[in-house]
């Protein structure tokens, strides 16, 4: 019996399957014609990437995920933020956390495409990938650092709560001090040309300034309590993280 | 939505736009209305496609039944039964008792029997001004409708200033010719019958950008050579005497004529849809990474490519039309036939719908279209001398801080915002809001006149901003420029395709006096 119902949903699944594949093949040819013709520029496969991105659907996905880590800088980025409206379709998510664990994104070239991956998981509120994001609150890009605890504050996992804290002490300390410098030549292909120096002697946000704020809010939004600095979130924290749980 | 009730023009103004004689600023007026008001839009459309013969320049008979019938009829059951009634009485009191039930009016008995040619074979200019206006070229087109009377019109008076020699770059003026109707009933015309296609009203100009090399627009009987910026209409002709050209079609298309061709282009709203009718000659498109949809008219045939991202030639070669993708991809049909595209592969087809495909090589006409193109493509251009009209090539609406007057003309002064604590600097601020949104592509930058006494500003395109340091005096004006992709937010920067809505100019001072002046914004991209 168990066999005949197991059967009965393969059966069911291939036929889901080949009725997706009919549905949307018309699209995926256009897209994979535009995306690798002879000399696709970055523009020309965004634009195609787009366009695929039109249709929601696991089909439509599993067609974009290579191209997190192996496309251009700005067509995985690009890919990310599409991806981060495919709010219904359930292995979205799961395709952008393997995006963020990928070496492939490890680099500092790849930072604006971690980013975007981050702000697509939580634009997506994938719990499962609450863990590995909370492992980026700390950081050392900044503009990362900032993208994982608002990316804690919409996917809301208790795990996030100790590495949120640990990065609030750490820019309270002296470590917040640390001016968040321009970024200039962190993106490959941008310049910012000859008029756009920057003015020395304009002061810099520091890191504290950027991050401090984001932390509080992430913090509030997974414990639903608030409090002004670290030393009251630690009292807090202590009395009552055995038993806490994350609200729904 | 009735807009009628508001302020629908009088019948008499829906006439003069078919006749074309409106005054070219109430023209301007009415085709604002016109865009926004159904029933006058399906009154002109029905009335301007009618058949039957009228005895004045335009049947304002029917076109008055058109537009009262179009218009909401509030009182109908009321004044139905009035007419009604009235029209009862007129008749009985007109028609005595014993009078013969159907005599012939004596137009009729006395028309001659003899056969008199209906079309006169080439109607003069100063006809043609009075009729309703022309539809799109349709080389070949033979006339549908038989007769038209229409009045003699006064001589039109018109205005051309050219440039005195073909190739010199001169601004010059153009008066369209005013066709005001005489009132007393002159010696009646016949001409040949200009049929306004359905869907008239949905056509609206195009702006035409830089243009450059030696190009020409004719309107009506004028011709001069096209300056920076041209609004074209449907009827409007572009040409090349000595040499090419080329231009921007509205900041998304690039359009460039071989020596010798003759080109109308228009925009049909609805269907964002771009037709061009070809006289002779060679032009050829580059849709600039986006996706267009294009026609190519021919005699009765129409050429359509869907989803145009790439170059396109098309060639007049007499009794035969040429349409050639070299480059990038797009979904063609004519006819009953639609299927993709394919580079190099070029479809000849005539007036009367017949089809020839062959195979032929693109690198000769890809070079040429590369020498012809424009070098640079505008996306986006102010000066803030702009007239709130419809005419503006990039319309935009200035959201923060004022229009200023100076010497040279408008600017944009930043507002002024007042420190609200101590400590805190008093800040500055201008925005403008694009109505037209353009995608980012690569390679492309923003510059701007400014004058400032901080010494930097941030310029911001929706989240993404970038900070400009000032490189002049304060009180004096000079030139910046930022490429896009130096544009950030929170780490990312702007990609390809990311819309640009929007530019604010910002800044802050501790001086009661600050200034942050901007005359002038433009996104260009240089074309390799």
């Amino acid at each position: 019996m168990t066999l005949t119902a197991g059967t009965l949903i393969g059966i069911l699944a291939f036929c889901g399957s080949r009725q997706d594949d009919k549905t949307f093949q018309p699209a995926i040819k256009k897209f994979r014609e535009e995306y690798y013709k002879v000399g696709a520029k970055d523009d020309d496969k965004i634009q195609a990437v787009n366009y695929l991105g039109q249709y929601r659907h696991e089909r439509i996905v599993a067609e974009l995920a290579p191209l997190l880590t192996e496309a251009s800088p700005p067509v995985r980025a690009m890919t990310a933020r599409l991806l981060s409206q495919f709010t219904s379709v359930e292995t979205a998510p799961a395709v952008l956390l393997g995006g963020l664990k990928s070496q492939a994104n490890a680099g500092k070239k790849q930072m604006a495409v971690r980013i975007e991956i981050l702000r697509a998981l939580g634009a997506l509120r994938y719990k499962p990938a609450g863990t590995e994001v909370a492992k980026l609150v700390d950081d050392r890009d900044v503009w990362v650092a900032k993208a994982a605890i608002d990316a804690c504050g919409r996917i809301r996992v208790q795990e996030s709560i100790d590495p949120l804290l640990k990065a609030l002490r750490r820019i309270e300390g002296s470590a917040g001090d640390l001016e968040v410098l321009p970024l200039e030549d962190v993106l490959e292909g941008v310049s910012r040309g000859a008029l756009l120096k920057p003015d020395p002697a304009q002061k810099r946000p520091t890191e504290r300034d950027v991050l401090k704020q984001p932390i509080l809010s992430a913090l509030s939004s997974v414990t639903k309590q608030s409090f002004p600095s670290s030393r009251e979130w630690d009292v807090w924290w202590s009395k009552n993280k055995a038993s806490f749980r994350v609200a729904d | 939505m009735s807009t009628m009730e508001k302020s629908c023009p009088p019948t008499e103004a829906l006439a003069g736009w078919l006749q074309g004689s409106l005054a070219p600023q109430d023209r301007s007026h009415l085709a604002s209305h016109l865009a926004a008001c159904d029933e006058c839009r399906r009154a002109v459309a029905i009335a301007s496609t009618l058949d039957a013969p009228p005895a004045a320049p335009v049947n304002e008979i029917l076109l008055s039944k058109v537009v009262a019938a179009s218009r909401p009829r509030r009182f109908f059951p009321f004044a139905a039964a009035a007419a009604a009634v009235l029209a009862a009485v007129v008749g009985f009191s007109m028609f005595p008792k014993n009078s013969p039930p159907s005599a012939p009016p004596p137009a009729v008995v006395q028309r001659p029997t003899e056969v008199v040619p209906a079309v006169k074979p080439a109607p003069t200019p100063e006809i043609r001004r009075t009729g309703t206006p022309v539809a799109p070229p349709q080389p070949g087109e033979a006339p549908k409708n038989p007769t038209v009377v229409v009045e003699q019109p006064k001589a039109p008076s018109k205005t051309v200033v050219a440039p005195e020699k073909p190739g010199e770059e001169k601004t010059v003026t153009i008066v369209i010719p005013e066709t005001a109707p005489d009132p007393k009933p002159g010696p009646k015309e016949t001409v040949a019958p200009v049929k306004v296609p359905v869907d008239v009203l949905s056509l609206a100009p195009v702006f035409v950008i830089d243009p450059v090399g030696d190009l020409w627009l004719r309107r009506d009987e004028a011709e001069a050579k096209a300056v920076s910026l041209e609004k074209v209409a449907y009827k409007d002709k572009f040409s090349t005497r000595n040499g090419g050209a080329s231009f921007s079609l509205e900041a998304r298309t690039s359009v460039m004529l071989e020596k010798g061709s003759e080109v109308a282009l228009w925009h049909v709203k609805a269907d964002d849809l771009y037709s061009m009718a070809l006289d002779q000659g060679l032009v050829m498109l580059d849709t600039e990474g986006s996706s267009q949809k294009w026609r190519i008219s021919f005699g009765n045939s129409k050429l359509d490519f869907n989803n145009l991202n790439g170059r396109l030639a098309v060639e007049s070669r007499g009794d035969r039309m040429s349409a050639l993708l070299l480059d990038g991809s797009a979904e063609l049909k004519i006819g009953t036939m639609a299927k993709k595209a394919q580079v190099g592969q070029e479809v000849v087809f005539s007036r009367e719908g017949t089809v020839v495909e062959q195979k032929v090589e693109t690198q000769k006409k890809l070079a040429r279209l590369d020498e012809l193109r424009p070098k640079v493509f505008t996306a986006f251009n102010s000066t803030f001398d702009e007239k709130s009209d419809e005419s503006q090539a990039y319309p935009y609406a200035v959201v923060t801080g004022k229009r200023a007057l100076g010497p040279t003309g408008f600017f944009l002064q930043a507002d002024s915002l007042a420190a609200g604590k101590p400590g805190e600097k008093n800040a500055l601020t201008s925005e403008i809001h694009l109505d037209r949104t353009f995608g980012v592509v690569t390679g492309m930058w923003i510059k701007f006149r400014y004058r400032t006494n901080l010494p930097t500003f941030s310029v911001k395109i929706g989240n993404y901003s970038a900070d400009f340091t000032s490189r002049v005096r304060a009180g004096q004006w000079g030139e910046g420029e930022i490429p896009l992709g130096a544009f950030f937010f929170e780490g990312t920067p702007l990609y390809p395709t990311d819309p640009v809505e929007n530019v604010r100019f910002t800044g802050s001072t501790e001086k009661k006096n600050g200034q942050l002046d901007i005359d002038g914004v433009q996104f260009l991209r240089r074309v390799k």
